[in-house]
């Protein structure tokens, strides 16, 4: 049935929900060969003469290919969705094995989002700019106890001050400065 | 919104400490705190009287409310009314889960009083949802929330809004597909069935109002 | 973040939902559309013939279209009965259709009874308190997803309950303050480890297959 490959596209896209799994190249290039093949049978048709019986086929072919074209752009627009979700989830740089799973434009688009929020942070905020990615809750304390879930190296703090994150170590730090890392998963807090 | 950014809205209410140290006035952006001296009692937002109690600079002075004797005649008054009656304070829930999770030695039967506090909360949140289903099943087009606090508004939402979105989406359609015929009986009998011991107007439930 | 659903040209719920089929009587004979029916001799489609057909089809066509009548499902006769006495709790949804009623709402205009845009508004009313109790309760006992219970708009509505109450419950216990990792990482990270385990089966099969040869 016409709209089918294209159908599969979003049932593969919904059946990882929480995830982006790789870009479909090759079944986005069988749809838009179905559309350009339902076109052209189209055309074919309304050229010829003393058809007017088929008539409904034509509009049937029509909804085909309009179909076709909506399951397609909804693909596109539900992976941009996720991709803005990774910069808020993951910060401005995305783990390698989801990029590999991007195509081309989309890491650009990721990069240029990633880009327009910086600025857009950088420019409100008493010209001090805010991190809106930080405090999503209301902080209760300036300083938190956290656990090293894996190496990571040195890490540098506002004061100067360098700490080696190495794991299973637990250090007591400025709460602000190490939310995204225990957003990323690097560091647990405990209690 | 979270809970978590409740508590931070009723944070701000104001709560007597005694401290035990003495200072000046503290000059913060909402306003001014203190003087503080040593024994006598200050009022401090509850932020601050939670911090302090923390590194051990003050005593909370339980609000008036958290007394037994007035919260069981709050229950029982909660139970025998069918409307949702008025709380001590516009964050009851919020002041007792900070004062009694960082204080508990400075409220005498503090393990009772948690108790008949989630008995209140449990109380009002099962009567919320009585009186959603009895609005939901009637006629009405809108309804009052008097006296429900901010936490509790917040123990239906989102799923409230969102299934009343589904619910009006669904009327439109069923009323555009049924201008022209008015069989089927549905109107009648559905609606004012199954809500234990509700009458004919669902507004009996709660001090909601609805209209026609 | 989430927001309720409401369906537009980009959702991908709504084409899942008119990716559904519905049987349609043939009323004319149709030129060179017999690949529409899977048990057709000629190349046409002919009158008297059913056939399935999409909704992104149908919905395509006028109502009083003269090439096919659209037959309204069986399912939402069937809960005639339950609405009417007020019952509907009682249904297992998604179970009866997934997409209970999006599907229906659709299929309102080709249902010359006038009764579908009712029954689904009256099913949605009636289980509204079902669904805060049930949203209320899973999170108490933890218990699973109530898949075959609920159709996809309940699903969404559910996931929200639950997760007002998960956050009311893990404030009581004051473990809200804590800074999470969040959702998107966790999984990736679920993944990654998924993916270590099943590369270390492959490494271990051919080992077991050696032995058993």
């Amino acid at each position: 049935m016409f709209g089918d490959k294209a159908f599969d596209l979003l049932k593969d896209l919904e059946r990882s929900s929480q995830t982006i799994p790789a870009f479909d190249d090759d079944g986005l290039r069988q749809v838009l060969e179905e559309i350009k093949a339902i076109f052209e049978e189209n055309v074919a048709q309304a050229q010829s003469q003393g058809q007017a019986s088929s008539y409904t086929l034509l509009h049937f072919r029509h909804a085909a290919l309009q179909r076709n074209k909506r399951c397609l752009l909804a693909y596109l627009y539900e992976r941009c969705r996720r991709i803005k979700a990774l910069r808020w989830e993951f910060g401005p740089i995305i783990p390698d094995d989801i990029k590999q799973a991007l195509c081309e434009p989309e890491i650009q688009f990721f990069n240029n989002y990633s880009k327009s929020l910086a600025a857009y942070m950088r420019a409100v905020g008493d010209s001090q700019g805010i991190d809106l990615t930080s405090n999503l809750r209301p902080p209760k304390s300036l300083y938190i106890e956290v656990r090293c879930i894996e190496d990571y190296g040195k890490f540098e703090l506002d004061d100067g001050e360098v700490i080696h994150l190495k794991k299973n170590s637990q250090h007591y730090l400025p709460r602000a400065q190490v939310e995204s890392l225990v957003r990323q998963g690097i560091l647990q807090h405990i209690s | 919104m979270d809970p978590t950014t409740i508590e931070f809205i009723g944070e701000k209410c104001m709560i007597s400490i005694i401290p035990n140290f003495s200072s000046e006035p503290l000059h913060l952006i909402y306003g001014s705190v203190g003087p503080f001296r040593a024994g006598f009692p200050v009022f401090v937002p509850l932020w601050l009287a939670t911090h302090l109690r923390k590194q051990q600079k003050c005593r909370i002075v339980p609000p008036e409310w958290m007394d037994m004797d007035i919260l069981e005649e709050i229950k029982e008054e909660e139970k025998r009314s069918k409307f949702f009656t008025k709380m001590p304070s516009e964050h009851y829930m919020v002041v007792a889960q900070l004062v009694m999770s960082t204080a508990p030695d400075d409220v005498p039967r503090c393990e009772e009083l948690r108790t008949v506090i989630k008995d209140i909360f449990d109380t009002r949140e099962a009567k919320l949802r009585t009186s959603i289903d009895a609005f939901i099943k009637g006629e009405g087009t809108y309804a009052k929330l008097d006296n429900l606090t901010l936490l509790e508004i917040h123990s239906v939402r989102p799923i409230l809004p969102w299934s009343l979105d589904h619910i009006s989406r669904y009327q439109r359609v069923a009323t555009a597909s049924q201008r022209d015929t008015s069989m089927l009986g549905l109107n009648t009998t559905v609606g004012s069935s199954t809500v234990p011991g509700s009458s004919a107007t669902p507004a009996s439930l709660s001090n909601s109002l609805y209209t026609q | 973040m989430a927001v309720n659903y409401f369906p537009h040209y980009y959702s991908i719920e709504d084409i899942f939902v008119t990716h559904e089929k519905v049987e349609c009587k043939v009323n004319t004979k149709l030129q060179r559309m017999g690949f529409l029916d899977a048990g057709s001799e000629t190349d046409h489609l002919e009158p008297g013939r059913t056939v399935n057909l999409p909704l992104w089809y149908i919905k395509e066509l006028k109502v009083s279209n003269a090439y096919f009548t659209v037959c309204v499902p069986e399912i939402y006769k069937n809960v005639h009965k339950a609405v009417c006495e007020a019952e509907t709790t009682h249904i297992e949804l998604g179970r009866l259709h997934p997409y209970f009623y999006e599907f229906g709402r659709y299929l309102t205009p080709y249902d010359s009874n006038h009764v579908i845009g009712r029954i689904i508004f009256e099913t949605l009313r009636q289980r509204v308190r079902y669904l805060l109790d049930i949203s209320k309760n899973d999170v108490q006992s933890r218990s699973s997803k109530p898949e075959h219970r609920l159709d996809n708009i309940e699903a969404n509505l559910h996931v929200a309950g639950t997760k007002t109450n998960t956050q009311y419950i893990n404030w009581l216990q004051m473990c809200s303050n804590k800074i999470c990792i969040s959702q998107l990482v966790e999984e990736h990270q679920k993944k990654r480890k998924r993916a270590d385990c099943s590369d270390d089966e492959n490494d271990s099969h051919p080992a077991s297959k050696r032995a058993t040869l």
